[in-house]
C-alpha cells in the first residue's frame, strides 16, 4: 500500500472507530443538574396529576392518550394500591395536604377488604385475592401511619400482614393468588412483582411494630429473593431489577443485613446502575430511534431501587464503597425524570392540559403508575424517604 | 493482572512481529516502541479529562474499550496479521512512523485500553504494562524467526486472549454502578 493510501486508511480506521463508538456504546451520558428543591417540586407536580385525575369514586385515571385525548377504559387494583402508597410517601415528604386524596383512594381499598386466610385481603371479586394488591395496600397503610401518626387502621394493616404471611411457602417463596372460595392459597402461581412487594410490606410492619415478629417473615422472603427467586421462577439475566426487594433491603438494613443480602444489594445496584446509565445515553442520536426512552414508570422504578440501595449503603459499612456511585446514579436518574416531565406551559398545547402537566408520556400515553414510580423515585432521590419509623 | 493482560492483548507482540516479518532493525523498532509506550502513558495520564470531555463514566468507557479490543481480537483471529513490512521508507525516522507506528503499534485498542486502565488503576499500571508489552514486541520483532506458521498460530492465541479479556472488561463495565 502506498504511503498516502496507508495514512488515509489509518485515519479512516480511527475516525470510523470513534464515530461508531460515539453512536453506540460510547454515546454521551446526559445527566442534567437538578437541585433537591427541583426534585421535590417534580414529585409534587406528579402528586398533583394524581390528585387531579382522581374521580368522585376515589379511583384514578388509569391511562390517558394525550394525542387522542382519550382516557383508556380498564383498571388495576394493584396499581391503585401502589399509586395510593406513593401519595402517602409524598405526605411523609412534607405534603400533608395530599392525605385527603390518598384517603379517598384508601376508602376504595377498605371497602374491598375481605377475610382471607388468617387475615384480610384487598380484592376485586369474591373468587380470588392477589398478593400484590394486599401487599401494596399494607405498604400504603404503613406509609400513611408514618406520615400521619394516625393508628386508626392498625388492625387492617396487621390483618393484611397476616394474609401475606399465609402466602409464604417453605423456602420463602410467596404464592400470588388466594382462592376465596376454597379458602386456600393456589399452589405454583407466583409473581415477579408481588413477592418483593410483600417482603417490603412485612419489613415495614416490623419497623412499625417491632415486638410482633414480622421480621422473621420478612427475612425469610428476603432470603428467598436474594438467593433463589431468579432461578426458581425462571427470570432471565439475573438479578431481576426488583425495586421492591431494594426497598426491603433498605428497611431490613436497620436490623442488620446478612452477607447474602449484601451480595444481592450489590448485584441490584449494578443492574439499576447499568439501566440508568444506558437511559442517560438515549438523548444522543441515533439511540432514541434504536431503543426508545423508558417509560416514567421504568425510569422511576430504577431510581427508586437505587435510592433504596443508597439508604441501605448508608447504614451498612459493607456497602460503603457504593455510596458515591449510587448517589451519582440516583441524581442522574432523578434529574432525567424531572427534565422529561411536562410543565404547565408545555401542557397547554394539548387538549387536556390538566392530564398532561406533571405526567410522564411515552408514545403520547401515560398510565397512573408512571406517576407513582416517578414520584417515589424523585422523593427517594431528594432524600425525603427512608425506612418507616426512621 | 487483568489490566496487564489487557495491555499485552492490545499490543499483541506476536502480531507486531508477524506484521513486520521477517525482522526489523533494533534502533528503529526501539524508537517506535518508546513512542508507543509514551503515547499509552499520556493516554492514561489524561484519562479523566478524556472521560469528562466525552461525558461518559468509567463503566461506559470500559464497555467501549471492550468492544474495540474484541474487534481487534476477532480480526487477528480471522485474518491474522497481514504483512506491512514492505511499506514506507526502508529505514530511518520515516520508517518509525510508517509502517511501525502506523498502522502496527498505535492502534485504537491500545488507546482505548490505556485510557480505561489509566482511569481505573492509574498511570503506573499502564506504564508497566505498556513497557512490558512493547519490550516483548521489540524482542519478537528483532529476533531471527523461522516457522511462520507457528508465529501465526501465536498471533491467534493472543487474539483469543484479547477476546477473553475484552469479555471480562465488558462484564466489568456492565456491572459498574
Amino acid at each position: 500500500m502506498r504511503t498516502g493510501a496507508r495514512i488515509a486508511s489509518a485515519a479512516a480506521l480511527w475516525v470510523g472507530s470513534f464515530a461508531g463508538l460515539r453512536l453506540s456504546a460510547l454515546a454521551p451520558e446526559d445527566c442534567p443538574d437538578s437541585s433537591r428543591a427541583e426534585l421535590r417540586a417534580a414529585a409534587g407536580a406528579a402528586g398533583a396529576w394524581i390528585e387531579r385525575s382522581q374521580g368522585a369514586d376515589g379511583r384514578y385515571v388509569y391511562e390517558y392518550d394525550r394525542d387522542a385525548d382519550r382516557v383508556a377504559p380498564g383498571y388495576n387494583i394493584v396499581r391503585h394500591a401502589g399509586v395510593t402508597m406513593s401519595l402517602y410517601q409524598l405526605a411523609r415528604a412534607g405534603h400533608p395536604e395530599i392525605v385527603e386524596t390518598a384517603d379517598a383512594a384508601l376508602a376504595v381499598m377498605l371497602d374491598n377488604l375481605a377475610p382471607a386466610g388468617a387475615g384480610a385481603a384487598f380484592v376485586e371479586n369474591d373468587t380470588s385475592a392477589r398478593l400484590g394488591a394486599s401487599a401494596l395496600m399494607a405498604a400504603a397503610l404503613a406509609q400513611r401511619r408514618d406520615a400521619t401518626g394516625d393508628d386508626r387502621y392498625d388492625d387492617e394493616l396487621r390483618a393484611l400482614g397476616r394474609f401475606l404471611v399465609g402466602q409464604i411457602t417453605t423456602g420463602g417463596q410467596m404464592l400470588n393468588v388466594y382462592d376465596l372460595q376454597g379458602e386456600a392459597p393456589i399452589p405454583d402461581q407466583t409473581s415477579r412483582y408481588s413477592t418483593g412487594e410483600a417482603a417490603w410490606a412485612m419489613a415495614q410492619l416490623h419497623n412499625l411494630f417491632p415486638d410482633e415478629g414480622w421480621d422473621v417473615h420478612a427475612r425469610r422472603v428476603l432470603d428467598y429473593l436474594a438467593t433463589a427467586r431468579d432461578e426458581v421462577e425462571g427470570l432471565d439475566l439475573p438479578p431481576w431489577a426488583d425495586q421492591w426487594a431494594a426497598y426491603t433491603l433498605a428497611e431490613v438494613s436497620a436490623w442488620g443485613l446478612d452477607e447474602h443480602h449484601v451480595r444481592y444489594a450489590r448485584s441490584l445496584a449494578e443492574r439499576f446502575g447499568l439501566l440508568v446509565r444506558a437511559e442517560s445515553q438515549k438523548d444522543g442520536w441515533p439511540l432514541p430511534f434504536i431503543d426508545t426512552r423508558a417509560r416514567g414508570a421504568g425510569l422511576g422504578v430504577w431510581v427508586e431501587g437505587l435510592g433504596a440501595l443508597a439508604a441501605a449503603a448508608d447504614s451498612d459499612d459493607r456497602l460503603a464503597d457504593l455510596r458515591t456511585p449510587l448517589d451519582a446514579r440516583v441524581k442522574c436518574g432523578a434529574a432525567l425524570l424531572a427534565e422529561r416531565q411536562p410543565d404547565r406551559r408545555q401542557a397547554e398545547s394539548w387538549n387536556a392540559p390538566s392530564l398532561v402537566e406533571g405526567a410522564w408520556f411515552r408514545y403520547d400515553v401515560t398510565r397512573m403508575d408512571d406517576q407513582q414510580h416517578a414520584l417515589s423515585g424523585l422523593l427517594v432521590a431528594a432524600g425525603e424517604l427512608g425506612p418507616v419509623g426512621s | 493482572m487483568r489490566s496487564l493482560l489487557a495491555l499485552l492483548a492490545a499490543v499483541n507482540p506476536i502480531a507486531v512481529a508477524v506484521a513486520l516479518w521477517p525482522r526489523e532493525r533494533r534502533p528503529t523498532m526501539a524508537a517506535a516502541a518508546a513512542i508507543a509506550v509514551a503515547v499509552a502513558i499520556v493516554c492514561a495520564g489524561v484519562s479523566d479529562p478524556i472521560l469528562d470531555a466525552l461525558d461518559v463514566t468509567l463503566g461506559t468507557f470500559r464497555v467501549a474499550a471492550a468492544v474495540v479490543l474484541g474487534i481487534a481480537g476477532a480480526r487477528w483471529l480471522i485474518v491474522g496479521a497481514p504483512s506491512v513490512a514492505g511499506e514506507g521508507p526502508g529505514g530511518g525516522p520515516g520508517r518509525v512512523v510508517l509502517p511501525l507506528l502506523i498502522p502496527v503499534l498505535l492502534t485504537p485498542q491500545l488507546v482505548m485500553v490505556s485510557v480505561s486502565v489509566g482511569a481505573d488503576e492509574g498511570v503506573a499500571v499502564v506504564a508497566v504494562g505498556a513497557a512490558a508489552s512493547f519490550a516483548l514486541a521489540w524482542l519478537a520483532t528483532i529476533v531471527t524467526k523461522r516457522h511462520h506458521v507457528a508465529w501465526i498460530a501465536g498471533v491467534r492465541m493472543v487474539a483469543a486472549l484479547a477476546m477473553a479479556v475484552a469479555l471480562a472488561l465488558a462484564v466489568d463495565g456492565v456491572k459498574t454502578v
